[in-house]
This record gives structure tokens, C-alpha cells and sequence, in this order.
């Protein structure tokens, strides 16, 4: 009996030992990129009638890799790609995978024309969800600017009895003067009282880079008339230009400074959107590498999407557990 | 001849109820339900739609698991505990013992899978859900599903010895399920011949994806309820079937 007992606590202790060892061997298997997906043309075959669990089940492993690093863009695209279909395949009425996976795809991955693709299969898939569609008519302004497939879309989803009342104003703004510009500002209006202050700042971001257009429009279309810039705000409010409810709420958002505008709030907030997005990577980056990026590698990387961003004159950037910040020198 | 399949019924239910089996699976369909809650926390707003699918499946499993356990062990544990010589020793057939025995079975995994349903609903509303009639389709479907793989595997423990015919009924559900993403694996033209001869095949195995509405708990796509209803007449169909082949070689067999 004792023999026994003596061999069975000898197994105990040498599987525990064994622990460390294999824990570094798994390290190896959770290098990034070496995410496995079945064939999606055979994951209704390997669901056995759980189609619906499967699709969780991906749905929650693909939540956790949606934003790591594959090193690799076209292997993540092709990973991407499978979960979406596998998933959509498996459960065709998942309507939040095409909801996160067409916001993902569009704006962390800046693939618009795949984010749509996703987005008119869950309307297909699901014609009662009008949540799906008002995100396609949403993503057909945003993305391509296409006035007349937003209107196309919404044109239904306004009839339907679940219809917000966002929408509906939205909807009636894009047909105020023929043009999407009145739309935006619409559209963006609501978060602006978002108890969030990141999600408010982001509405404003969004807010004063659609007033920047409608202003360059405005600016545009009178040099085109009056064949000379103009000199004042006061002369670009001609309404054979712009109607009054387009214009007036850019007034305020820009300044004359002789032949050029300038938009002193939208450079401030383009200025912390770029810096609430370095510490969103540097943190990324802190899990994924175990330690903080120096400036450099801040630099270096996908974050910035082609942007100049260097410090202004006099000032640098500071990488610490805060995020990333800009001191004066 | 009703009364004394009533009999062995009531006999079967209260044995399968007081079995320490059909409390252990009991016990991990419910864990299943609970333990569901968490896997909703990891998701993004989908939290009780995950809760209703992992608890569903789990109560499929539930009902193949006492199919498996049950079911294809209970004409073996009779013979084995001889209960049937002084059974058949009076005036009954063995096929009202046989019936009997798939009513009395059915009735104990229906209670079961009836518990777990109750369980999962209550632990919804406790969490702001509220099942639906899709809901209400699924239990009905999984009910449905217990009738023919019951049958099943009381039929494959007529057959063979009951670990076989664990094996077998467990095999046959997966097959049973695997029928319509096979039909439409092979419709892409790439093999033709093994697509002519599925055709013929698809019509001669239960198909249990016509009463799988588990899947339909989550969108937004009304039940089809005649559909339910005629899934179920199917599933009722073959139970008829397999009971039926269950009493034929119950007849035959040595005892």
C-alpha cells in the first residue's frame, strides 16, 4: 500500500515538473500567425448539427486575434477571410460577425471594398435586420461617398417600424441640397453627448473634418463663380451657393488667413487622435513584446498609415505606462 | 395489452429515474447551462445568444449521452439481471415488453432533457433574456431528436452488446446530422458519382437536421412550425421503424 502511495505521489510530482517545461513548448505553438481554421466549405460537416455553437466557438477564438500582429498582411487577410466565411457559412444569421467583422475590415485593415462585400451578405442573409442595413448605407457613405447607394438602402430601412430616429434624420439631411455634406454633420451630431469622452472627441474629429469640406467647397465654389478668393465669411454665405443649414454651422470652424483656410480646432484634435492612437499601439505592443516601443519604433510602424507625424517644432514624444504624450523639449 | 405496456413504461421511467445515471448526466447538462454564462462574458454583445447555444448543444448531448448509457443498456441489463425470464414467465409478449420499455425510456429522457430546458430558461430571465418561440422550437426539436435516437439505441442494444451499441448510437447521430452538410458538400459537380448515389442514400437515413432548430435560436428568422411538425412526423416515422426492428430481434433472440 504504501508502495503505492509512494509511486502514485512520485507521478504527481514529476507531471507537475513537467508543467514548466511544457508551458515553454506551448510558448512556442502561440507564435503569432499560427492561427488554424478547418476548410470553410467543410465546417458545416465538422459541426455535426452544432452549426450554431461552431460559430461561437470561432467567433469567440477569432474576438481575441482580431487585432494581433500576424507579422504577415496577407496571411492575416486570408485568415480573415476564412473566419468570416466559415462562421457566416455555419451560422448565416450571426449578424454581429458581419456588423464587427465589415468595422474591422474597414477600419483597422482599411480594406472598404471587403468590408462592404461582408455587409451586403448579412443583408442577404438576414433582409429583417435593419441594424445590418443601416450599417451598409452607413458604410457605402463613409467609405465610397456614394450618396446614391446610401439613399437606395435607407430608402427601405426608413419604412421599416424598427427604424431609429437617427437614421430617419439622417436619411432626410442626405436629400437637403442634393448633397451628403448636410448628411454628415447630421450623422455625427448625436455622439457629441456621448458620456464617453473618447468617443465624444472621436464624433467631433469627424464633425470638423466634414465642416473642412463643406468650407473648402464653399471656398471652391465661389473662386469658380466670382473667378477670385473670397475675403470674407460673410461673402461666402451666397445661398445660389450653399444652403443656409449646410453652411451656417461651418462657420465657425475656420479661419480666412489671405488665400488659404485654416482650421485651428480640427489640427488640435487631429493632433490627439494621433496620439490616442500611438498609446492604443504602444500598449498593443507592450502585450505582444513585453516592453514598452521606443520612439523609433513608434515611428516606424503601421499606426501612423503613411502619416507625417512628427513632433512640432519644439516638442518630442515621451513613450511611458500613460500612453504617449508630447513635451516640449 | 395497453395496461401492460403502461406497466413495463412506468416500471422503465421510475428504474431510469432512480438510476444514478441519468442524474450525473442531468448534473452536467445544468453545469453545462451555467457554465455557458462565462462563455458570453468572453463575447461581444452576443452574451445570451452564446448562453443559448452552448446550453442547447449541451442538452442535445444530454440526450445521446442517456441514449448511450440508458438506452442501449437497458434490454442487456434486464437479460443480465434476469427481471425478464420472471417477466416473460407470464402473460407477456416481448413486445409489449420492448415498447414499453422505448415509452418508459423516452418518458425518463424527456423529464431530463424537460429539467434542463426549465433550468436554462430560468438562468436566461435570470440574466434579462427572454426565451421565444424559437426557444420553445429547439426543446421541441431536441425532444424530438431523444424519440428516434432512443429508438435507435434500444433497437442497436436488441443487436449487438451494448457497448456496441453505445458506439453505434453514437455513430448514427453524428451521421444523422452530418446528412444535409453532405448533400450539399457534394452538390458542386466535383464528384459526380458520389453525388448520385448520396441522392439515393439521403432518403434512407434519418435526417435529425429536420428537427435541429437550435441553430435558428439566434437570428432573426420566424419558426417554421410546420416544419417542426413535419420533422417531428418523421422522426415519429422512423422511431415506429427502429422500435419495430427492435421487437423483431428482441423475438428472435435467445434468452
Amino acid at each position: 500500500m504504501l508502495k503505492l502511495k509512494v509511486g502514485l505521489a512520485l507521478c504527481a510530482a514529476a507531471a507537475i515538473a513537467l508543467r514548466g517545461p511544457l508551458g515553454e513548448a506551448n510558448a512556442m505553438r502561440r507564435v503569432p500567425g499560427a492561427r488554424w481554421m478547418p476548410d470553410q466549405r467543410l465546417a458545416k460537416l465538422f459541426s455535426l448539427g452544432h452549426r450554431s455553437t461552431c460559430a461561437d466557438a470561432i467567433w469567440l477564438n477569432a474576438i481575441g486575434n482580431l487585432s494581433r500582429d500576424f507579422g504577415d498582411q496577407t496571411r492575416k487577410r486570408r485568415w480573415l477571410d476564412t473566419v468570416f466565411d466559415t462562421i457566416t457559412r455555419l451560422e448565416p444569421t450571426f449578424s454581429n460577425v458581419y456588423s464587427w467583422g465589415a468595422t474591422y475590415l474597414g477600419m483597422l485593415s482599411n480594406d472598404k471594398d471587403r468590408a462592404i462585400d461582408l455587409l451586403k451578405k448579412g443583408v442577404a442573409a438576414n433582409p429583417n435586420d435593419v441594424k445590418l442595413q443601416i450599417e451598409l448605407a452607413m458604410a457605402y457613405f463613409e467609405y465610397k461617398q456614394d450618396r446614391a447607394a446610401t439613399l437606395a438602402v435607407l430608402e427601405k430601412v426608413v419604412k421599416h417600424p424598427k427604424c431609429d430616429a437617427i437614421t430617419m434624420g439622417f436619411y432626410d439631411s442626405l436629400l437637403v441640397d442634393e448633397r451628403a455634406d448636410y448628411a454628415a454633420l447630421a450623422q455625427m451630431a448625436p455622439w457629441l453627448d456621448s458620456p464617453n469622452a473618447d468617443a465624444k472627441e472621436e464624433a467631433e474629429l469627424y464633425l470638423e473634418r466634414t465642416k473642412k469640406r463643406i468650407a473648402f467647397r464653399a471656398w471652391n465654389e465661389f473662386k469658380d463663380t466670382r473667378g477670385r478668393d473670397a475675403r470674407s465669411k460673410d461673402e461666402l454665405r451666397d445661398k445660389s451657393l450653399m444652403a443656409p443649414e449646410v453652411f451656417e454651422p461651418v462657420l465657425g470652424s475656420f479661419e480666412i488667413d489671405g488665400d488659404k483656410l485654416r482650421f485651428p480646432r480640427l489640427e488640435e484634435l487631429e493632433r490627439k487622435r494621433a496620439l490616442r492612437v500611438a498609446t492604443s499601439w504602444a500598449r498593443q505592443y507592450r502585450i505582444e513584446h513585453g516592453h514598452l516601443p521606443d520612439v523609433e519604433e513608434l515611428m516606424r510602424n503601421p499606426w501612423t498609415a503613411g502619416r507625417n507625424l512628427a513632433p512640432p517644432a519644439g516638442q518630442h514624444y515621451v513613450i511611458d505606462d500613460a500612453g504617449v504624450r508630447l513635451e516640449n523639449d | 395489452m395497453r395496461d401492460r405496456v403502461q406497466v413495463i413504461a412506468r416500471a422503465t421511467f421510475l428504474e431510469a429515474v432512480r438510476d444514478r445515471v441519468l442524474f450525473v448526466v442531468l448534473l452536467f447538462a445544468v453545469g453545462v447551462v451555467l457554465f455557458s454564462r462565462v462563455l458570453g462574458w468572453l463575447s461581444i454583445d452576443d452574451e445570451l445568444k452564446m448562453v443559448e447555444d452552448f446550453s442547447l448543444s449541451g442538452m442535445s448531448i444530454l440526450g445521446l449521452l442517456l441514449a448511450m448509457l440508458v438506452g442501449a443498456f437497458a434490454l442487456a441489463k434486464e437479460i443480465e439481471r434476469r427481471t425478464l425470464y420472471s417477466l416473460l414467465s407470464r402473460d407477456l409478449k416481448r413486445a409489449e415488453f420492448v415498447v414499453g420499455k422505448y415509452f418508459g425510456l423516452v418518458a425518463a429522457f424527456w423529464a431530463a432533457l424537460f429539467a434542463a430546458a426549465v433550468v436554462l430558461a430560468l438562468w436566461l430571465a435570470l440574466w434579462g433574456g427572454r426565451p421565444g418561440e424559437s426557444y420553445v422550437a429547439a426543446v421541441a426539436g431536441l425532444l424530438c431528436e431523444s424519440l428516434l435516437v432512443t429508438a435507435v439505441a434500444l433497437f442497436l442494444g436488441a443487436l449487438a452488446a451494448p457497448p456496441i451499441a453505445a458506439v453505434g448510437t453514437c455513430c448514427f447521430v453524428l451521421a444523422a446530422h452530418s446528412t444535409e452538410a453532405l448533400r450539399e458538400l457534394t452538390s458542386n459537380g466535383k464528384s459526380p458519382n458520389f453525388a448520385a448515389v448520396w441522392r439515393v442514400l439521403y432518403h434512407f437515413i434519418p435526417n435529425l437536421e429536420d428537427v435541429n432548430f437550435i441553430n435558428t435560436t439566434g437570428g432573426q428568422v420566424p419558426v417554421q412550425w410546420s416544419h417542426l411538425g413535419m420533422g417531428a412526423a418523421a422522426m415519429a416515422l422512423w422511431s415506429a421503424v427502429f422500435v419495430g426492428g427492435a421487437v423483431l430481434l428482441f423475438r428472435r433472440r435467445e434468452v
